[in-house]
C-alpha cells in the first residue's frame, strides 16, 4: 500500500499527463549549469529574463523515446533552511516530489560535496549521482571507482566532464533508468553515540504515531511496510534527524499531524532528547548532527577514494593568479582596470557596427515612405517608416553594444573572475553598508536590472537582500545605453568615453549614497558576513560564452520586437491623432500630454514636451526613450538635427542623468514586486524619481553657472 | 613555505584574522548554529587543514580547504580559531 502523498502524486501525474520531472542539484561551482546545458541543449525555458542560475530553469531531453523534464535548482551546500536558495530547493523536493534527483558532485572535492549527497540520501529521494570534473580529479590523483561507489551508496553513479560533454549520454541513460525503477538509497548509520539518540527519536515518532488510531495508513500499524512517515512523506529516520536538529518546519508539520492531546507530551520528550544531546556533546544538537554526518562522510571518503592529493595544474595557476587578483593593494586597481576595459571594448567594438545598422534603417525608412506615398496611402508609410522603423531602428543600433557587454560579463563569469570581484569589493561594499556578494547583482544590473534584482536571492540576510535590490536599478542597465550613446555622440563626441564613464559613475555613486543612507535609517544593523566559495580559474568555453550572451541579447531583441514595438506604435498613434494634425506636432494628443508635464522639467533643462513624452513612455522600457524621440523627430536622420536644436550639452547631460536614475522599467518593478512585495515597489518608485529630480536639478543648475 | 606564526605557543589556538599566510589546523568554530552550520557544510571543521592564502589587509581573507578556496569576511574569520599545524605534527 502506498503512502498518501505518493498516491496523490501518481494520481496527479495521470491526470495531467505530466512528463516525469527530474531535479538537478549541487554545490555552487560544480559545473551544474554546464551539465544542465549539455543535457537539455537548446530545449530550455529560463523564466523570462537573462541571469545566472537564480531563476527556475527548466528544460527537457529525450532518451530512447522517453521524454524527461529537467528543473535546475539553485546551487547550495546543504539543505538547511537558512538561505532562500536552500529553502527553494528543499521545498521543491518535498512539495513537487520530482521523480528523480540528480546531484552533481565535484569529483575533485568529494568530501565537501558528499555532504549534500548524504542529506539527499537521508531524505530517501530517488537519486542519481553525477561525478563531474572527472578530468580535474584524475589530474589531482583522485581515483574514483564509480561502480563500487554506486553499489555502496545504493544509487546509480555516472562520471562526466560536462564542460566537454563527456558522459552525458550515460547520464541520460541513468536518469531514465532510475525513473523506470526508482530506488531508495542506502541508510548510513551515524557514529554509535549519535545513532542511539537517533533511534530513540525514531521510536518516539513511531510511538506517538501509533497512538493516533484514526490514521489507518499509519506505518506503525503493521498493515503497510512503507518506511515513509505517513504525513510528512519522507523516511522516519529523516524526520528524526530533522527533529533532533531542531528544524522548525518539520517540527511544525509533525506536531500538527499528531492528535492535539499528544502534542505536548511529544514536544516534551523531544525537548529532553535534544537536551541530552546537548549535554553529551557540549554543543548545539544541530551542529552535532552536522559534525557527525561529516564524521561518517570522512570515513567513507577515506575508504573509497585513494588520493595522492597532488595539486593540479589549474590549482597552481589559480594560486598564482589570485596572488595578484586578490592582492590586498593590487586587487582593487586590477578590478577597476578590468571593468574599465570591459566598457572600453564594449563601446569601441560596438561603434563598428552602429553606423551600418543606422544607415540600413535610414534607407529602409525612406524607401517605405516613398513606396506608400507612391501607392497613395501615405499614412501607412508614415506609420511604418517614421513610427516603426524609426523607433525600432533607434534601438537596434545598440544591439552590438549590448551583445558585447553581455559577452564580456559572460567571459568574466565563466573564467571565475567575477566572484573575485565580490572578494575584492567586499571591503568597500561593507563600508557603505552592503555585502560583498551585493556586487554581483549590481554588476549584472549593468546588463539588465531584472537578473540583477533576481540575483539578490543569493544574499542570506533579508535586510542585505532588500537593500541591494533597491539600489540595483541605479546601476545603468544596457537599455539606458542607447540614450547615453545617442546624446554623447551628439554633444560630447570628443569625450564620449569619459562622459559615459561619468554617467556610470553617477549611478554607482548614487547607489553608494542611497545604500549608506538606507543602512543608517530603514535597514539598521550589521551586514551579514561574507562566506563564498571562489571557483578555480578556467579558460571560458567559447561556445558557452557565445550562447549565453546570445541568449541574453535575444531577450533584448525580443523585447524590442514586442513591448517596444507596441509602445512605438502607440507613440505614433498619439503623435498622429486627432486626425489631421501635423505628425508629432504640439497639437497632437502626444503634444498635449507632454505639454502638461513639461513645466515640471523646465528647472532640469529639458522643459519641452517631446522630452516629457519620451520619459513617460520610457517607464515601460528605457530603450523606448530613444525610440520615442526617434518617432517624434522622424527617425535617425531627423533626430540628430532636432536634438541639437533642442538640447545644450548641459541639458543633455541633465537629461541623461534623469533617464539613468528615474523609475526603472516595468519588468524591473515586477521583479522587485516578486522578490520584496508591493511596498518596496512603491518605495523604489518614489525614491528613484525624487533622486533623479534632485540630481538632475543640481546638474543643470550648477552646469549652467559653470558653462554658461 | 611560511609555516604560521612562530611567536605563538605551539598548541595555542588563535583567531584566523591574526594569522599570516601559511598552513594551519582548524581548532574551533566560535559562533551560533547558523554560522557553524554554514561553515560545516562548506567543509570548514575542527581538525581540518586550512591554508591561508591572502590576509587581505582589512578586507576579507582567502583560505584553501581541501582544494576549494573560500572567501571569508573578517567577522567570520575572527571566530574561526586555528593553531599552527606544526604543533599537530610534533605531538603526533
Amino acid at each position: 500500500m502506498k503512502s498518501t502523498t505518493q498516491y496523490a502524486r501518481s494520481y496527479r501525474d495521470v491526470q495531467t499527463h505530466k512528463l516525469p520531472t527530474v531535479a538537478l542539484i549541487g554545490n555552487p561551482n560544480v559545473g551544474k549549469t554546464s551539465v544542465f546545458n549539455a543535457l537539455t541543449g537548446s530545449h530550455q525555458k529560463v523564466g523570462n529574463w537573462p541571469g545566472v542560475t537564480v531563476e527556475k530553469k527548466e528544460g527537457r531531453f529525450t532518451y530512447e523515446g522517453q521524454q524527461v523534464a529537467m528543473v535546475d535548482l539553485p546551487g547550495l551546500y546543504s539543505l538547511s533552511p537558512y538561505s532562500l536558495d536552500e529553502r527553494i530547493a528543499r521545498s521543491f523536493i518535498s512539495q513537487e516530489q520530482p521523480g528523480a534527483v540528480v546531484v552533481i558532485v565535484d569529483a575533485s572535492n568529494l568530501e565537501r560535496n558528499m555532504y549534500l549527497v548524504f542529506e539527499l540520501m537521508e531524505m530517501g529521494v530517488n537519486l542519481v549521482v553525477d561525478l563531474n570534473f572527472m578530468d580535474e580529479a584524475k589530474e589531482r590523483g583522485i581515483e574514483v571507482n564509480s561502480k563500487e561507489l554506486s553499489r555502496f551508496l545504493g544509487v546509480p553513479v555516472v562520471e562526466t566532464v560536462a564542460f566537454r560533454r563527456q558522459g552525458i549520454d550515460e547520464l541520460k541513460k541513468a536518469i531514465v533508468e532510475s525513473l523506470q525503477a526508482p530506488r531508495r538509497p542506502r541508510t548510513f548509520p551515524f557514529p554509535e553515540k549519535m545513532e542511539k539518540f537517533l533511534q530513540q527519536t525514531e521510536k518516539l515518532i513511531e510511538d506517538s504515531c501509533h497512538h493516533d488510531i484514526q490514521t489507518s495508513s499509519c506505518f506503525a500499524c503493521g498493515e503497510c511496510a512503507a518506511p515513509n512517515h505517513p504525513v510528512i512523506g519522507f523516511p522516519v529516520r529523516w524526520v528524526a534527524i530533522k527533529l533532533l536538529e531542531g528544524d522548525l518546519e518539520v517540527n511544525g508539520n509533525l506536531l500538527s499531524s499528531l492528535p492535539e492531546e499528544n502534542r505536548e507530551v511529544f514536544a516534551g520528550h523531544l525537548r529532553s532528547l535534544r537536551q541530552a544531546v546537548q549535554a553529551e556533546y557540549q554543543e548545539e544538537p544541530e551542529i552535532v548532527v552536522a559534525e557527525e554526518r561529516y564524521a561518517v562522510i570522512h570515513g567513507f571518503v577515506k575508504e573509497f577514494f585513494h588520493s595522492r592529493s597532488t595539486v593540479s595544474r589549474r590549482m597552481k595557476l589559480t594560486d598564482r593568479l589570485d596572488r595578484y587578483f586578490c592582492h590586498r593593494y593590487l586587487g582593487l586597481p586590477i578590478f577597476l582596470l578590468l571593468m574599465w576595459l570591459t566598457f572600453q571594448v564594449t563601446f569601441f567594438l560596438g561603434e563598428f557596427f552602429e553606423e551600418s545598422i543606422e544607415g540600413a534603417f535610414e534607407v529602409m525608412g525612406e524607401a517605405v515612405i516613398t513606396f506608400f506615398g507612391g501607392v497613395g496611402i501615405p499614412w501607412l508609410g508614415s506609420l511604418l517608416g517614421e513610427g516603426v522603423l524609426g523607433g525600432i531602428g533607434a534601438i537596434l543600433v545598440f544591439l552590438p553594444n549590448i551583445f558585447i557587454l553581455f559577452l564580456m560579463i559572460s567571459i568574466l563569469e565563466d573564467s571565475g573572475y567575477l566572484s573575485r570581484g565580490a572578494f575584492v569589493m567586499d571591503r568597500l561594499m561593507h563600508a557603505i553598508g552592503l555585502h560583498g556578494k551585493s556586487f554581483i547583482p549590481m554588476l549584472l544590473g549593468f546588463g539588465c536590472s531584472v537578473p540583477g534584482v533576481m540575483a539578490c536571492r543569493t544574499l542570506e540576510s533579508e535586510r542585505d537582500r532588500k537593500l541591494t535590490l533597491l539600489v540595483v536599478p541605479l546601476m545603468s542597465c544596457s537599455a539606458r545605453l542607447p540614450i547615453f550613446l545617442l546624446f554623447t555622440s551628439l554633444f560630447f563626441s570628443r569625450y564620449q568615453g569619459t562622459i559615459l564613464f561619468t554617467l556610470y559613475l553617477v549611478g554607482i555613486i548614487s547607489a553608494i549614497t542611497v545604500a549608506w543612507v538606507l543602512r543608517k535609517t530603514l535597514f539598521k544593523g550589521e551586514v551579514a558576513p561574507l562566506i563564498m566559495e571562489l571557483p578555480i580559474y578556467r579558460i571560458p568555453s567559447p561556445k558557452n560564452v557565445l550562447s549565453e550572451s546570445w541568449r541574453k541579447s535575444y531577450l533584448f531583441l525580443r523585447k524590442a520586437g514586442t513591448i517596444i514595438f507596441l509602445v512605438v506604435v502607440l507613440v505614433w498613434l498619439f503623435a498622429s491623432l486627432p486626425v489631421g494634425v501635423e505628425y508629432a506636432s504640439i497639437d497632437s494628443l502626444m503634444g498635449k500630454l507632454g505639454e502638461f508635464f513639461a513645466p515640471l522639467f523646465r528647472p532640469l533643462g529639458f522643459g519641452f514636451w517631446q522630452a516629457s513624452v519620451a520619459l513617460i513612455f520610457g517607464t515601460v522600457a528605457k530603450e523606448v526613450v530613444v525610440g520615442t524621440l526617434g518617432t517624434l523627430f522622424g527617425g535617425e536622420a531627423g533626430l540628430t538635427e532636432a536634438l541639437s536644436a533642442y538640447f545644450t550639452p548641459v541639458s543633455a547631460f541633465s537629461f541623461m542623468v534623469f533617464s539613468l536614475l528615474y523609475i526603472p522599467c516595468v519588468a524591473t518593478l515586477a521583479a522587485i514586486k516578486r522578490e520584496a512585495g508591493w511596498k518596496w515597489v512603491g518605495f523604489a518608485m518614489v525614491y528613484l524619481t525624487a533622486l533623479a529630480y534632485l540630481v538632475s536639478l543640481a546638474v543643470f543648475q550648477i552646469g549652467r553657472l559653470l558653462f554658461g | 613555505m611560511h609555516q604560521g606564526r612562530k611567536d605563538i605557543a605551539p598548541d595555542k589556538a588563535f583567531p584566523l584574522t591574526m594569522a599570516s599566510p601559511g598552513t594551519y589546523e582548524v581548532a574551533d568554530l566560535r559562533g551560533g548554529r547558523e554560522f557553524t552550520g554554514k561553515l560545516l557544510s562548506m567543509g570548514v571543521q575542527a581538525g581540518k587543514r586550512l591554508e591561508l592564502i591572502t590576509t587581505g589587509g582589512c578586507g576579507p581573507l582567502m583560505v584553501n580547504v581541501e582544494g576549494s578556496r573560500i572567501a571569508l569576511g573578517r567577522g567570520i574569520a575572527h571566530r574561526i580559531l586555528v593553531r599552527n599545524e606544526l604543533s599537530r605534527r610534533n605531538s603526533a
